[in-house]
């Protein structure tokens, strides 16, 4: 593994340099709006300065809305005209660590050998990950308390660590190696490293909530009183699924104009009314309480029962964004907490 | 704790205690200090989990046509939320003499986002209280404070109706802020296409500015049918053109201007400006504004002779 340095003037060279060989995907100013993850075009403004984005990465790798096919109706009978990208060797830069953590969880669910998704697998396959650590904490963040964070870095292919005018970088996997082998990438010295290791303690030190370790899926229960609770304020806007970086889930509509039709998905929570409704009408989640509890337990249990990763990674957005402030710490706090887990629960 | 605060525990306590209120909606202490989340009491005992600070601002009315049909609920509420239950009242969701209203005095509220500055990070933030002066907050690295016009919420900017318009309790007095605007609607203008096509580029169509306003109570919402399609959720400017325009229609006339579509949007698309304009087209048109309690039946519910029709009057 290599560590080096790179000043920050530095990168937009290095952004150039990677453009001729790479499409390089990284959060874009807009104007009013939060940066978003999508592909620099000339004259675009990435943000690579170690700050979080309120965006997640899934909006390039599992977009908001996706073509997964049209079929046309021609002389010769029904056309079928696949879009499965084409995609080039990508790099992926500026997201923050956790959120790289994330993509390992999208990861699991898409490129599973049984089901391999190939609209996904086309985009993600070819893709270097490059994660920064920012030098300031937010308070929304409970990345150590939901896993081992020293694990996350082999999530990665470089690690760079925000130092204030410049990056510590370590290049993880030889990928990342080849990425971080030109000029302006320096040799580090002691005092590098000593502000490397505190902002890496800044994140991976902090103090661990109550539910850190195996309480986190030990303790969850599909009885228990606070389902009835938060879902009684919850407005079922679906913020914390839409804008969490590691939910995967979507809806797959067809639309039709004329003789063609496209079949394209689109983004979809367990949060909404509809998402479990069956065609002939019945709705096994009918109300809200089921649907708060879904978000919970898929999350922290069906996941980890699955994979072995749970799907969180404490990054805080939907702490932050929620309107009615429920807030996913304080839920799993009071869920997986001795106490709580030894009170009678009342059936629904 | 503030006088105001615990006389709202206090009238909370009363109203569940005299048995005819079975829940008071209000709110209760957020996980951060500037975060406030919405709270159920049901037991009079329960009644001093109620607070009032600068961060009460989610309009509690949302919850009234589910929770009021068949019962009677009582409710803390700023005077921009209850001009969202006159509404409510106005089109048969609810029934007056199904809720009571603890109604509050209005200094504004204030946006958490908004509170991230050079001096201090909302990580370090353990209070928000009025002052004379605006806004002070205290943090870990001492107190600040902030001008209203710095922190307050772009609705509470503008607004002139500081006091309940109807409630059962009174409590706590307007405040109003020196530097109030006149107004957050911007100059029509040729570029206003091309500026709402770019800000509906952002939509990722979640639908929470829908989700999130009181007056959005459809049963089922025309951007979730089916048959027939009226927008499709696919995540394009067209769509979200499709959807905020009819959004639009149906609230014209009925949006009071809580400002919540706008609060809670996570790519900042400034819903509620929109809300304005058709406020104000409705004003202009038919001289009514929603949420005035004089009014017995919405401006869509009413016929006046006298009414501008385009048929007529050439539109
Ligand atoms: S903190 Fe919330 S938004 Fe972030 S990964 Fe966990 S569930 Fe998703
Ligand atoms: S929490 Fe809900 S929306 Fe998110 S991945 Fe799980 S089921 Fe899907
Ligand atoms: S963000 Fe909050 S209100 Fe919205 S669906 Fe999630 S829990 Fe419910
Ligand atoms: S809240 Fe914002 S992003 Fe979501 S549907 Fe409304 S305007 Fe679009
Ligand atoms: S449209 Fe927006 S501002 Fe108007 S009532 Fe609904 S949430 Fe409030």
């Amino acid at each position: 593994m290599s560590e080096k340095i790179i000043s920050k003037d530095k990168i937009k060279e290095w952004i150039d340099v990677l453009m001729q060989s790479h499409t390089v995907v990284a959060p874009i100013e807009r104007k009013d709006a939060p940066a978003e993850f999508r592909e620099i075009k000339p004259g675009d403004e990435p943000i690579i300065d170690g700050s979080k984005s309120m965006m997640p990465p899934k909006d390039w790798l599992l977009p908001r809305y996706e073509t997964l096919f049209k079929v046309s109706k021609g002389a010769e009978g029904a056309q079928v005209e696949p879009a499965v990208p084409e995609c080039k060797p990508t790099v992926m830069l500026g997201m923050w660590l956790p959120d790289a953590a994330a993509i390992r969880v999208l990861d699991r669910v898409f490129l599973d050998d049984k089901f391999k998704d190939p609209y996904y697998a086309a985009r993600r396959e070819n893709t270097v990950l490059v994660a920064v650590m920012p030098a300031e904490k937010r308070w929304s963040w409970f990345c150590n308390s939901v896993d081992d964070v020293e694990t996350w870095k082999d999530s990665v292919d470089v690690l760079m660590y925000d130092l204030g005018d410049k990056f510590y970088v370590e290049g993880i996997s030889a990928k990342g190696e080849e990425i971080i082998a030109g000029a302006y990438f320096t040799e580090s010295n002691e005092a590098d490293t000593i502000a490397r290791n505190q902002v890496w303690d800044l994140f991976a030190k902090c103090d661990k909530l109550p539910f850190a370790g195996k309480a986190l899926y030990d303790n969850l229960a599909w009885e228990d009183p606070i389902w009835a609770e938060i879902s009684q304020k919850c407005l079922a806007c679906g913020m914390c699924s839409y804008m969490c970086p590691s939910c995967s889930c979507f809806d797959i509509q067809d639309e039709t104009n004329g003789l063609c039709t496209e079949r394209y998905r689109c983004r979809d929570t367990c949060q909404f009314e509809d998402f479990t409704l069956m065609g002939a009408g019945h709705n096994p989640r009918n109300n809200q309480l089921p649907r708060s509890r879904q978000r919970l337990l898929h999350k922290f249990k069906y996941q980890h029962e699955q994979f072995g990763v749970v799907g969180c990674t404490g990054c805080g957005r939907c702490v932050e964004l929620c309107p009615v402030n429920v807030d996913i710490r304080d839920v799993l706090t009071r869920t997986c907490s001795k106490e709580r887990a030894e009170e009678p629960v009342k059936a629904d | 704790m503030s006088d105001i605060e615990n006389k709202i525990q206090e009238e909370a306590k009363k109203a569940l205690e005299g048995g005819d209120v079975s829940v008071v909606i209000g709110w209760g202490a957020g996980s951060a200090p500037f975060k406030t989340t919405p709270v159920f009491i049901e037991k009079p005992e329960d009644a001093d989990k109620l607070v009032w600070n600068p961060a009460c601002v989610n309009n509690l009315a949302v919850y009234l046509p589910k929770l009021a049909n068949d019962k009677k609920v009582g409710i803390v509420a700023k005077p921009c939320d209850i001009r969202s239950m006159i509404g409510l009242i106005q089109e048969k969701q609810i029934k007056r003499e199904n809720l009571y209203i603890i109604g509050l005095g209005c200094a504004g509220v204030v946006d958490a986002f908004n509170l991230d500055s050079q001096d201090f990070h909302l990580q370090d933030v353990i209070g928000l209280d009025w002052t004379s002066d605006g806004l002070k907050v205290s943090t870990t690295n001492g107190d600040y404070t902030l001008s209203c016009s710095d922190c307050l919420r772009d609705m509470c900017l503008v607004c002139t109706k500081r006091e309940p318009a109807i409630f059962d309790v009174k409590l706590g007095e307007a405040v109003q802020p020196s530097d109030i605007r006149e107004s957050l609607i911007p100059e029509l203008a040729e570029e206003r296409k091309a500026y709402w096509s770019e800000q509906f580029s952002k939509c990722i169509r979640c639908y929470a500015c829908r989700q999130v306003c009181p007056a959005c109570y459809c049963k089922t919402c025309f951007a979730d049918r089916v048959e027939p399609k009226w927008t499709a959720k696919k995540a394009t400017a067209e769509e979200a053109w499709m959807f905020h325009a009819t959004r639009m229609m149906h609230i014209a006339g009925r949006c009071i201007g809580c400002g919540e579509c706008e609060r809670i949007c996570p790519v900042g698309i400034p819903v509620a400006e929109l809300a304005r304009e058709m406020a104000q087209a409705v004003k202009d048109t038919y001289g009514y504004e929603a949420g005035d309690p004089n009014q017995e039946s919405p401006v869509l519910g009413q016929y006046k002779e006298e009414d501008f029709d385009p048929a007529h009057h050439g539109g």
